[in-house]
Parts: C-alpha cells; structure tokens; sequence
C-alpha cells in the first residue's frame, strides 16, 4: 500500500519552505552524521523537543509550536483537506468519524551522494514523503516489502507518499541535483 | 506463516500458554486496577466490557504484566526478527474480559502494530473481525483458538463481536511498535 497525492500549492510551498530551510541551515548546525553519507541536511532533532512540549497540550492534531519550521505548511488547509482525503481513501470512516494527527516532522535535503539508509518509523501508523524538490525521479524513495522485495510506484515533485510506517525504506545515493523532502509521521484514530 | 501487504495479518501460537493460563487468570482476578466499560447513553459507538485494565496500559509493574511481558516479547521478538525486524517494544498492555452481551465496536488502536493474545477463548466465544485495508468489503475472521497471538498494523479496523452465548472470553490486547532492519534483510539488500 504506497498512496501517492499531488499536494496542492507546490509550488507555493516549494518557494516557501526552500527559503524557509534555507534560513534555517545558516542559523542552525543541521547536518546529519556521517553515518547518512555526504552532505545532508536535516531538522528534526530540533523539532523534536517542541513537539514532545506541544503535544501535551493537545490543543491540535499538529502537536506543534507555531514557531517550527514546517508549521505553515502543516497548518494550511490543503494539507489538512489532503490527509481526511487518504484516511477516507483508507476508509477510516467506514464505520465512525475519524481524525488524523501529525506526530512529528522534518526536512531532509540531500546533495550529490547524499543518502539515507534502510530504516522505518516507529511508533506510528504512516510515514509520509512529500517530494518537494525531486530533479530526478529516479532518485524517490525506495520502499521494501515485508519479503525484502522492491515496492514498484511511480511520483514526481510535488507529489506525497504515504506507506505504513513499518515498511524500511531508504534514500539511496543522490544524483547530481539537490532532492529535498518533507517528512511526516502520521496516524488516525476512529470514534 | 505469510505477512505481505496482501495478508496483513499474522499469527502464531504463545510459546508457555499453557503453563502461564491459570496464573494469569488467577492474577487478573486478584487485580486491584480495573475498570469495566459498560455503555452509556450517549456512547457513540457500541462497548460493553465487563472488566479491563486499560487505564493502567503503560503500568508493567501490574503482577499479571510481570508474569506474561517477558514470555511475549520473547515471542513477538523472534515472530518480527522473521520479518526483517531487529527490534520490537510492546508500548501499551491490558486485558479485556468479555461476558454475555459483551463487545467491542469498530475501532483501530495507535502506535504501529496491534495484538490481540487469546488467554481464554472457550468454544462459542466470537473470534476478533478485522477489515481488509486493500478491500474494505471484505470483513476477515482470522483462524485463531486459544493461546494463539494475532498481529495486524494498527490502522486495520477491527472489533470484538457481541458473546451471544453463555460464555467469559478473556484477551490480552497489546499495542507494540519495531525498529531497525536485520543484518540477513541488510545483506539481501546490498
């Protein structure tokens, strides 16, 4: 199960959030470990302590300070249209009403031979991947299944996949052309 | 024992059921930390469960927690590592006991994957009902007796169908979640 959904506004948000993220790697120590291989950027363990503040509030589904990087995004009405579009696409309505909430999210952005290994989420129903800069679509995500076996699916920029968080997944060597992603963990709960 | 993304569902059988059913009977009816869920006028979906301890889900210090943790993540841990998984935490633990006129509606749990253990499943009692998430007409009742242990992802719809008969049904629900890819996966990958 790989759902993939254009996101409305990408090129809104993709001006947006690369200026955003730009400004955020000048102020921030964002690059990932050397164990990620070449030159990677990412946020999330910054946002992680806000998230685990804001949640106990649980004022939203966002679960986030208005002050994180990706706020907007997550707040604007496009995307929250998009994620009651797939919990209905997965029929969480069949029988209740049903709502989604965002447990946590990041940016990751990757320069020629930048990668991500295999790796899942844990912790909650779905990972998302919304492509905001893919140059390359040979370069998506790669998804296993439970048998090791490669996940066939077909998108481009400005599109969002959603697959259960429990699939490994990775990012593999990058080509030449910067791919930057916005990645989300996501679940629903019914009744 | 299959687990794609075709049969998400999977089972397999609890390694010391047999030698723990009695005590963790026994315990849970000594338990202090229980609650019952009886419906109320304005419950917007159908549960009646005469006894349970989900209050106290996180709290493994519970003496019947004690007794079967151990035994079941042993066994959740060798049932994952099949599946390419290093790790796996159980993250919420309670029991659920059913008596006549009893159920559990529709519904779907958090984390990442959820579990039901059979601990006593007299003949009669209903089997768990789950809802095929690639085909959502199609309602399963997976093939499952007593001191089995049932797995799916937690966003599968699922519930505990009405006890028409004159019978006690007690589960172990559990909400668990993995991490990390195996060194076999890892090298098939390479």
């Amino acid at each position: 199960m790989i759902l993939v959904n254009d996101v409305k506004y990408h090129e809104v948000h993709k001006k947006t959030l690369l200026s955003d993220i730009e400004e955020y790697k000048r102020t921030h120590n964002s690059r990932m470990p050397k164990e990620y291989m070449g030159e990677t950027h990412v946020a999330n363990n910054e946002t992680y302590s806000n998230w685990v503040e804001v949640k106990q509030k649980r004022d939203s589904n966002l679960h986030m300070y208005s002050g994180h990087l990706l706020y907007d995004f997550f707040a604007d009405k496009g995307i929250q249209e998009l994620m009651g579009k797939i919990g209905k696409d997965m029929q969480m309505d069949k029988f209740t009403d049903f709502d989604w909430r965002l447990d946590i999210a990041w940016f990751q952005q990757y320069y020629t031979n930048a990668a991500h290994h295999w790796h899942n989420h844990a912790d909650c129903q779905f990972t998302n991947v919304y492509f905001l800069e893919l140059p390359n679509e040979d370069y998506k995500t790669e998804i296993i299944g439970l048998e090791g076996e490669l996940l066939s699916y077909e998108a481009k920029e400005g599109q969002m996949i959603t697959f259960p968080a429990y699939l490994q997944h990775r990012s593999k060597p990058n080509g030449n052309g910067r791919k930057t992603i916005i990645s989300f963990n996501s679940s629903y709960q019914t009744g | 024992m299959q687990h794609r993304l075709d049969s998400f569902y999977f089972t397999f059988r609890l390694s010391n059921h047999a030698e723990l059913k009695n005590t963790l009977l026994k315990q849970i009816d000594e338990s202090e930390q229980t609650e019952n869920n009886k419906p109320k006028a304005d419950d917007y979906y159908s549960e009646s469960i005469t006894k349970l301890d989900w209050s106290w889900s996180k709290d493994f210090s519970r003496p019947w927690t004690q007794t079967l943790k151990p035994f079941l993540e042993k066994d959740i841990s060798n049932e994952m590592s099949s599946h390419g998984y290093k790790e796996s935490y159980i993250q919420d633990l309670w029991f659920q006991q059913y008596t006549t006129g009893d159920t559990h509606g529709w519904h779907i749990h958090g984390h990442t994957f959820t579990g039901v253990y059979y601990l006593d499943l007299p003949k009669g009692a209903p089997n768990t009902q789950i809802v095929n998430p690639t085909n959502q007409q199609e309602i399963i009742v997976p093939d499952v007796g007593e001191g089995d242990v049932l797995m799916f992802p937690s966003y599968v719809i699922h519930r505990a169908p009405i006890i028409k008969t004159n019978v006690n049904k007690t589960i172990i629900s559990f909400n668990s979640t993995v991490n990390l890819i195996t060194a076999p996966v890892l090298e098939k990958l390479r």
